[in-house]
């Protein structure tokens, strides 16, 4: 458990330093975590390259983990861990705090509306920067459990090229701020994401099809979303 | 001045050109107020377009042609649902920026067979200067659009300040109500201003691949589009300011370079930009603040 906590504190500093960038200097989230990643990508990948790689073998990776800390698997598949049920567990909880704690309250009302949110006396700089932190805790997590379970070890390069990243916040802006379906569009994004290679392997689609298929999806979905307000009017 | 300087000065405008065509277009939104977060991928697809259309002709300036035509085109699909459609451009830009991913990357293996980089002997880059005749150190092994970049900085200049149509422009970005009472057609500047940034990020996508190198590969845009996004953000409307940055950028990419050769891993090197512009970021931040300050004593 420890090296998932640590994961996760990990993730949640790396995205407090953007907090700053977004709350004083005002520029959006999107812009102000990209240009913290990239360093932190750089550095975990310069980490696994040189002082943490596994010797004579010049690939870039870490040695394999102890047996001790790998994460229990479940079932006789391989595949699958403990980290499944855990981030079951850990969504509920998110859904339960988003939607019934004065937390939850208070970041829903920030995005929502910035000046109200500090007219009613909500502290909405803090607030942005707990939701940065939370965010990249969860990240942290994240990359903690896929490095914990199979293969047991950081492999450069892993956690970046799937796009699991990208397809998180694609999955984020299809749900539109309705944390309830953020469940649902991760799914349909992964659905996506993994048929796309089931498709390479098979059928021989290109799998480069799942990206176009993700990135119009965004597009339409951004444009439906302002038919669906205007049309009351 | 000795030859490693003049050489470390090229190796400065090498890098800065492609992010300073690109933020060049950024710019232009912003002055119009759009918010255009889309230029990696249309940089991204300029440089794969300019490719394509060059190993088929055989000429680097069909290729630049090509790349500008497709990338305005790319653009219509952010200047059309954000201008026409009011849709969120933030999240159309990430669909778009996406799409330029997965569509440079499929077309690759379609039309050269293999993912990854595609290099040849057919595919013809932009000539040197110094080929063209302008012998001159600092510029001799820079493509054309190098000074093409830097003249369109007064160009842009000039034309936000001096003219009708541009100080319009900043109108439509300043006071949209105004700009509206007076009779401008904001949705027309607005979607002009998408599509000649299209045009700007074909070219910028052209010299990335036809100039800086002759080849593309997956993912080349590297971030640079994400760079110009930020030198927007620190220039206000003012394209001077917007040369400083992304020369500054140039900067870092030169001298990650020069690390890599002292033997600095390779991972020094790619952070250099991203430190370097989060540094500018936080001094002109605190730049602000100070003169701020001063105003109120």
């Amino acid at each position: 458990m420890l090296p998932l906590f640590l994961g996760a504190v990990a993730g949640g500093l790396v995205a407090v330093v953007a907090a700053p960038l977004s709350t004083r200097l005002g520029l959006p989230a999107i812009v102000s975590t990209l240009l913290i990643s990239a360093p932190a990508v750089s550095l975990a990948s310069y980490l696994v390259r040189f002082p943490l790689a596994e010797p004579n073998t010049g690939i870039a990776q870490t040695p394999p983990l102890p047996e001790a800390a790998h994460l229990p698997a479940l079932g006789g598949s391989g595949y699958l861990t403990i980290g499944l049920p855990l981030i079951a567990v850990l969504t509920t909880l998110w859904l339960y705090a988003d939607g019934r704690t004065v937390l939850g309250y208070e970041i829903r009302a920030t995005g929502q509306n910035r000046e109200f949110a500090r007219y009613g006396g909500v502290r909405v700089d803090r607030v942005a920067a707990l939701a940065l932190a939370g965010g990249g805790a969860f990240a942290g997590l994240s990359g903690a459990l896929i490095v914990l379970g199979p293969p047991h070890r950081f492999v450069d390069g892993a956690l970046t090229a799937p796009g699991y990243t990208f397809t998180a916040v694609a999955a984020v802006l299809l749900a539109g701020a309705r944390p309830i379906v953020v469940p649902l569009t991760v799914a349909l994004l992964t659905f996506l994401q993994v048929g796309g290679q089931g498709m390479e392997r098979e059928a021989g689609v290109p799998s480069q099809l799942t990206q176009i298929v993700q990135g119009l999806i965004i597009v339409i979905v951004a444009v439906l979303a302002t038919l669906r307000t205007r049309r009351p009017r | 001045m000795n030859v490693f300087e003049w050489s470390f000065l090229a190796g400065v405008l090498t890098a800065t050109a492609p992010v300073l065509l690109a933020a060049l277009g950024g710019l232009l939104c912003q002055v119009a107020g759009v918010f255009n977060i889309a230029l990696e991928g249309q940089l991204l697809w300029g440089a794969f377009v300019a490719v394509v259309v060059s190993d088929l002709t055989g000429s680097a300036w069909a290729g630049v042609a090509g790349a500008v035509a497709a990338t305005v085109l790319f653009s219509a699909l952010l200047s059309g649902p954000s201008v026409a459609l009011r849709a969120d451009p933030i999240v159309v830009a990430v669909g778009l920026n996406l799409l330029a991913l997965g569509l440079t990357a499929f077309l690759m293996r379609q039309i050269f067979g293999s993912g990854g980089t595609y290099s040849s002997p057919d595919l013809a880059g932009l000539p040197d200067l110094g080929e063209l005749g302008l012998d001159v150190p600092v510029l001799r092994d820079q493509s054309p659009l190098v000074p093409v970049a830097l003249l369109l900085v007064v160009v842009l200049a000039l034309w936000l300040t001096r003219t009708r149509s541009g100080l319009r422009l900043r109108a439509v970005g300043q006071h949209l109500d105004a700009a509206r009472a007076v009779g401008l057609r904001v949705s027309g500047y607005r979607h002009g201003v998408t599509l000649v940034a299209g045009a700007l990020c074909g070219l910028a996508g052209a010299q990335l691949s036809l100039g800086n190198v002759t080849l593309f590969s997956e993912g080349m845009s590297a971030g640079r589009g994400w760079i110009a996004v930020v030198a927007v953000m620190l220039s206000g409307v003012y394209p001077g300011r917007l040369l400083l940055a992304c020369l500054l950028f140039g900067m870092a990419e030169a001298f990650g370079f020069r690390l890599q050769g002292a033997g600095l891993p390779q991972q020094a090197a790619d952070a250099a930009p991203y430190v370097i512009t989060l540094a500018a970021l936080v001094l002109a931040a605190v730049a602000r603040r100070r003169r701020r300050s001063y105003e109120h004593a």
